[in-house]
């Protein structure tokens, strides 16, 4: 009976232990948005003869991300849709206007991530919600560990970019930019700095 | 036999001028950039200008021209640029212009090719390939004609002078250039 009592409680112990590592080991970051580590750039067809070119010049975001359980890691990333920056003032305007993203009414942009995948060559596959425009849809992005390890000041870091496209009707952007330009693709890239 | 004389000694190929679109900027100058294997750092020179000569059926008689602003580099980070305008880059005040000129297009593919041409940057020329697509060309809503292109190259910033250690991973640079030029209906020159 004793015997089985120290057993139990050393298997409890075990348990409990196994759990809080478990649990350490998983890695928080926030986006270095601050010094510019991190960007969100869209590339849109204009009438099929070039390419639109264009970014997103403030967001904020955070990741969690657990080397032995990667599908385990959540992202979200919140950005200032009047931060749309495409190198051209009047075309920005219009942009922010009822036309695009409204921004008057819709400010912010949010993704949450629902699922990760990684592969052992640091492919994923990232699957959230993201809403614009006051719509909020399922996005898949498909993902690259770029790396991760010591910075020269004393921190860690670890990144990741990504590629998505979205349809700019399903965000109820309705604007009759002509057909090779019903898509909008996205290239992301992101360095988080580890958390203590 | 009179044809073949004409095909010969050959009709002069109508080369058609185009003046890059960075009134409206439908072009783009977008650079990336290792930082220190983590991430990436985008960024893009915001003015610049150019034009190009089309002649289809005859890509050696292809030719763009480029004049990038360097103190217009942009990385979402005003310290940054800062920097990266200093003698310890891009020394703006002593270089405040690059140029591209490409001389010779050759047809890959349908649709894709390889154009061969000189940048000057940093006051150092030298030969650059840009691996291009053609993307398109028509008349736009407003009744002139456009066309456009997107080209990819990889510059090594030591062949520009750039001695500044960003580490091994940020040795080179990745360049997505995308321009749509309004054609021209004087010629230049």
């Amino acid at each position: 009976m004793k015997q089985r009592l120290f057993v139990s409680l050393l298997l409890g112990c075990t348990l409990s232990l196994s759990a809080g590592a478990a649990w350490a080991e998983v890695e928080r970051y926030v986006i270095d948005t601050k010094n510019a580590h991190a960007f969100i750039q869209f590339k849109i067809s204009h009438l099929g003869f070039s390419w639109l070119l264009g970014r997103f010049d403030r967001f904020e975001g955070q990741f969690s991300y657990d080397p032995q359980h990667p599908a385990a890691s959540k992202v979200e990333v919140s950005i200032e849709t009047a931060s749309i920056d495409s190198n051209h003032a009047e075309r920005d305007k219009h942009l922010r206007s009822a036309d695009f993203l409204d921004v008057g009414k819709y400010p912010k942009a949010r993704f949450v991530s629902r699922s990760y995948a990684e592969q052992a060559d640091g492919k994923g596959v990232l699957e959230g919600d993201l809403t614009l425009h006051g719509v909020t849809r399922p996005v898949t992005i498909e993902t690259r560990a770029l790396g991760h390890g010591p910075d020269p000041w004393g921190g860690y870091r670890r990144g990741f970019e990504g590629t998505t496209r979205l349809v700019l009707k399903d965000f109820g952007i309705d604007y009759d930019l002509g057909p090779a330009a019903r898509e909008v693709e996205l290239f992301l890239s992101v360095e988080g700095i580890r958390q203590k | 036999m009179t044809t073949v004389a004409a095909s010969a000694s050959g009709p002069a190929p109508e080369v058609e001028q185009y003046e890059i679109d960075v009134g409206n900027m439908h072009a783009g100058i977008q650079f990336k950039i290792s930082h220190l294997g983590f991430g990436w750092m985008l960024g893009r020179f915001n003015r610049f200008s150019g034009r190009f000569a089309y002649a289809p059926g005859h890509p050696e008689l292809d030719r763009v021209e480029v004049t990038i602003d360097t103190g217009s580099i942009d990385t979402n980070h005003a310290e940054r640029d800062k920097h990266l305008r200093s003698a310890d880059f891009l020394a703006v005040e002593e270089y405040p212009q690059a140029r591209f000129v490409g001389m010779r297009y050759t047809r890959t593919a349908e649709g894709q090719g390889v154009l061969e041409g000189e940048l000057t940057l940093r006051g150092v020329t030298r030969p650059v390939r840009i691996d291009v697509r053609e993307l398109g060309h028509g008349t736009d809503p407003w009744g002139a004609f456009r066309r456009g292109f997107e080209g990819t190259t990889k510059l090594v910033l030591k062949d520009f002078g750039i001695e500044y250690d960003l580490g091994p991973m940020a040795r080179e640079v990745e360049l997505f250039l995308t321009i749509e030029g309004v054609r021209q209906t004087e010629v230049w020159r």
